[in-house]
């Protein structure tokens, strides 16, 4: 058996540009997302998730560049951003990504989510749920609201279609470009609800540390693996370093 | 020695004449596999009704959607057919959901597939400890797998895999490559010229670039 984590680069894109942020905010510019896929490639990337919120504020998928983006990489890509119709759905799909990630915390979001299922897969399409941690209360983030709700990570999780999907993203917000790594108490929060849908933890990646993964995973089968901001591989020339690390924890 | 764009020329230059077609019914996701022939030097045409199927020699079914849509689609343009048909001479490579519609049935939509290959489809949470599998795997040949577009004796060569369904093994007489994993689904399989991987060549790196050179090298 050889199970590994899956490590997913997030590539924040505005105007076409990519970016990084800090707890949503702070963005600074990083590179083209041309060159970026094409520099995955070649280091072969497990998977890409691009998070477009150009589409978030025009209301469109900007499909043709998605286009692009798919013809240079050779690994899954993700889609995050705008998905607002069942149209839109299909325009991510077409462009050839493989998998659409939508925001639990909206209930038109999981319409879209069954319809998307029906149509493309439950493997093609992925939760993501933002939360933040207050001592012993882990509770939702609304991203549109950019507030910290009262709702309960295990109420909402409880509530869910999660039949219909494949992957879960949970994100702790107050840790998001923090680089403060990545917290696996939320695994043990929600261990009790006995999920079976492949889990992806995101927010405060410090580093690819081998040890860490290979323990969640021996303590948390459903543990698939970090979504990861592309700071962590960009700043600092730190971007080489990583992937080697990457490999290395591969071989 | 050669540099890969030469090999790739030489490579294009091998497939001259030969007409290579990616199934297209608005279902799947075929720019993925575009991309990875466009990357080979090929221009494969799209097939989206029967008589598309005419000329053809190599002809992909791709990935990525959901079994009911698909065979709901399929015999609205009477593919069902037409691809039965074309299994007959031509060679066919279904990749994931496309690897899954080339058996009898599949519990995904209650009801028969196009039964090119022998055994059912049923869902991976049945064997798994997730709901989807996904990931990179290795495979490993088992029984009397002898299929030239996958390798299995190297076990450092890893393949991207990402379904809520699959094909246990040990449920068809046809050849099986089984995926590196502690439960028995398949990972390939061929019968004559149908083949079919549940991985994704086209996402698997180099690898996976080299199935699909083996597949298009095949001929009569």
């Amino acid at each position: 058996m050889n199970i590994q984590a899956r490590i997913i680069p997030t590539l924040l894109i505005k105007n076409r540009l990519a970016y990084v942020s800090r707890n949503f905010v702070n963005c600074e510019y990083v590179g083209d997302p041309i060159n970026i896929i094409n520099i995955l490639s070649a280091h072969c990337a497990d998977e890409v998730l691009i998070v477009d919120k150009s589409a978030s504020v025009n209301g469109c998928i900007d499909k043709y560049y998605l286009g692009l983006l798919r013809s240079v990489a050779d690994f899954p890509l993700s889609y995050a951003g705008g998905v607002r119709t069942n149209q839109h759905v299909d325009e991510v799909f077409t462009a050839g990504f493989d998998k659409l990630v939508l925001s639990a915390c909206n209930h038109s979001l999981i319409k879209l989510a069954e319809f998307a299922s029906n149509k493309y897969g439950a493997q093609a399409v992925a939760l993501s749920i933002d939360y933040a941690r207050n001592e012993e209360l882990f509770t939702l983030y609304d991203p549109y609201q950019r507030m910290i709700t009262s709702i309960n990570l295990l109420d909402l999780l409880s509530v869910l279609p999660l039949d219909i999907i494949s992957d879960i993203i949970l994100t702790n917000v107050i840790s998001t470009g923090q680089y403060t790594g990545i917290n696996t108490d939320v695994l043990f929060h929600i261990d009790s609800l006995g999920i079976k849908n492949p889990i992806l933890l995101s927010g405060g990646l410090r580093s690819l540390d081998i040890s860490l993964f290979h323990s969640i995973i021996e303590t948390f089968e459903t543990f698939s693996g970090v979504c990861s901001s592309t700071g962590i591989f960009l700043q600092s020339n730190r971007f080489g370093s990583a992937l080697v690390s990457l490999n290395r924890f591969k071989g | 020695m050669k540099t890969m764009k030469q090999l790739d020329c030489l490579y294009e230059l091998s497939t001259l004449g030969r007409k290579i077609g990616i199934v297209d019914v608005g279902v799947g996701n075929i720019q993925s596999i575009f991309g990875s022939l466009r990357r080979l030097g090929i221009i494969p045409n799209k097939v989206t009704d029967p008589a598309d199927l005419l000329g053809i020699s190599h002809l992909f079914i791709p990935g990525v959607g959901n079994m009911r849509e698909l065979m709901t689609r399929y015999k609205h343009l009477r593919l069902d057919e037409g691809l039965r048909g074309f299994a007959q001479d031509g060679y066919i490579l279904g990749i994931c959901l496309g690897f899954q519609v080339l058996y009898q049935y599949s519990e995904e939509n209650q009801g028969e597939c196009l039964g090119l290959l022998e055994g059912k489809v049923v869902p991976f949470s049945h064997f798994g400890k997730t709901s989807t599998n996904v990931g990179r795997f290795t495979v490993q040949a088992i029984d009397t797998y002898n299929s030239d577009i996958v390798g299995s004796k190297d076990a450092s060569v890893q393949y991207y895999f990402t379904h809520s369904y699959c094909v246990p093994v040990g449920q068809s007489s046809t050849h099986v490559l089984q995926a590196g994993l502690s439960i028995p689904i398949t990972a390939a399989c061929n019968h004559g010229n149908v083949f079919g991987v549940q991985f994704h060549p086209e996402l698997s790196h180099a690898s996976g670039r080299s199935v699909l050179r083996n597949f298009l090298s095949l001929s009569n």
